[in-house]
């Protein structure tokens, strides 16, 4: 085997584990500010979120770049290609995430009304939770070639979309037909758009987990439908 | 069927069972090789230096036999005919084969070291049809242009590049169904072997193709197919494509990766 290309390699990994807990950090950010219930976000906390998100961006870019140079100039194959192209779609993905979190933050700024707010925090907390739970294992599951962390992930995606829909649901039969001032409504919308922000996450755990599977099993499973998705997992397991 | 082998349909060339030895030591070369070629397609034998990659080949067209105290086991079906039922010389015919080194007949001009296969075997041709041959032939290896002007010079003071084309273009005089090259572009600088890769490309639409090489490179960019043998066993073969992307074999993986050979 090539020095120089295994070094290579390593370097792409190692960016990639940093990048990783970055991501990590962010989210755990997120969980912290949801927790205190409140829509007043600490000004030093949210100079460190900015700060990380700009060291995300840049990480995107590096990885991305690392992952084309080794390709152009060991041409690797089989699994080592394989897991440079994960590296490659999950940084796409982990950069989305953040800009998530920094979306997010900037919602919870903006409520209104801080008591429909806190009625509804529990709900968001949860969702919050299923998410950054599917990111950890979804990125554990690259990092320790996994392959059931990124199976659970996957399969975990329906419950945050089915925590999603009833929290909408939930939220609407609250709030309507009772009065609806501007301030009600403008919350609610913004808890909407944090709620759909936080399932976002979930979606780009999912990419990050189907990235894993193709690294460890050369299987390509995007945009097949959770039948098929079953199909082929077993297929891996069996 | 082991999930390591590609089942092909209607192959030009059927191996089953394959086991050649040189001499009465029980010790195989290729040892139970069982594999089908596909027509009209690149295919690459690759693996470690003493895998037995050369050894298939050339069981391919019997030219193992040309060493004494060879021992055969097993059939091969050119078109599903049994090859140990035609005449070497027919067969070898049909099955045409190129080597590592360019070896253009020294003594002979380029003309006659396109049609020397009709020559050395004592087969009378008119001449039209002769020139007609080695027009043909010398077109189909991107050669006349280069050497219409001088087909009574000897072929030695080719390039490298060039003498190899003209090995092909006598193999192809031949008008064979398969044409076997071992190793062919080794001896070769990267702008000469990018003209026979691309000529073997083009090649492919009217010939079988089975190619031993040892750059990796080489067999993920031409092949359709690729063989991977390891200690004179056949240990994968598939396309092309998903052997270099997702190996089935851990030792074809190892191969590919770097970690042997």
């Amino acid at each position: 085997m090539s020095i120089k290309k295994e070094e290579d390699i390593q370097k792409v990994k190692k960016d990639f584990e940093e990048y990783s807990n970055l991501i990590l950090i962010q989210l755990k950010f997120l969980q912290k500010i949801i927790k205190s219930e409140s829509n007043i976000v600490p000004d030093d906390i949210f100079k460190e979120i900015k700060k990380h998100e700009k060291e995300i961006d840049k990480f995107e870019v590096k990885v991305s770049e690392k992952v084309i140079n080794t390709i152009v100039l060991h041409n690797p194959v089989a699994s080592e290609l394989r897991q440079l192209m994960a590296c490659y779609r999950m940084s796409v993905n982990m950069e989305r995430i953040g800009d998530l979190v920094l979306n997010i933050v900037r919602y919870i700024k903006k409520i209104e009304d801080t008591k429909l707010y806190t009625d509804f925090i529990d709900a968001i907390d949860n969702i919050l939770l299923s998410s950054i739970g599917m990111v950890e294992k979804a990125l554990l599951s690259f990092a320790n070639d996994d392959i059931e962390y990124a199976i659970w992930t996957i399969k975990n995606e329906e419950i945050v979309d089915e925590l999603n829909h009833s929290f909408i649901k939930n939220v609407i039969k609250k709030t309507y037909p009772k009065e609806k001032s501007q301030a009600k409504l403008s919350t609610f919308l913004t808890m909407k758009s944090i709620v759909s922000n936080i399932e976002r996450i979930a979606d780009n755990a999912t990419d990050i987990a189907e990235a894993t599977i193709y690294s460890l099993e050369g299987k390509d499973i995007r945009h097949k439908s959770i039948k098929k998705i079953d199909k082929e997992i077993d297929n891996i397991t069996s | 069927m082991n999930e390591a082998i590609t089942e092909i349909k209607d192959p030009i060339l059927s191996i089953n069972n394959l086991s050649i030895s040189y001499g009465t030591n029980g010790n195989f070369a290729v040892k139970d090789v069982s594999v089908d070629i596909k027509k009209n397609a690149i295919t690459a034998i690759m693996g470690p230096s003493g895998c037995g990659k050369s050894t298939l080949l050339r069981g391919i067209n019997r030219m193992h036999e040309l060493y004494s105290n060879t021992e055969t086991l097993g059939n091969i079906y050119l078109n599903n005919d049994d090859i140990t039922k035609i005449n070497p010389i027919k067969l070898r015919r049909k099955i045409g084969m190129v080597f590592q080194r360019p070896n253009p007949f020294p003594t002979m001009n380029i003309y006659d070291n396109v049609i020397a296969g009709y020559k050395l075997n004592g087969i009378k041709i008119k001449k039209t049809k002769k020139d007609e041959i080695v027009e043909q032939s010398l077109k189909d290896v991107a050669l006349w242009d280069e050497v219409k002007d001088s087909l009574f010079q000897r072929g030695t003071f080719l390039s490298g590049g060039q003498q190899q084309r003209l090995c092909i273009a006598r193999a192809l005089a031949y008008k064979p169904e398969v044409i076997l090259l071992d190793e062919p572009t080794s001896a070769l600088d990267p702008i000469a072997t990018s003209r026979i890769e691309d000529l073997l490309v083009q090649l492919k639409e009217n010939y079988t193709i089975i190619l031993v090489t040892h750059n990796m490179s080489q067999a993920a960019r031409i092949s359709d197919y690729s063989i991977f043998m390891y200690l004179g066993e056949l240990i994968e073969y598939g396309k092309t494509k998903n052997m270099f992307t997702n190996p089935v074999d851990k030792r074809t993986e190892e191969y590919l990766t770097g970690k042997f050979g």
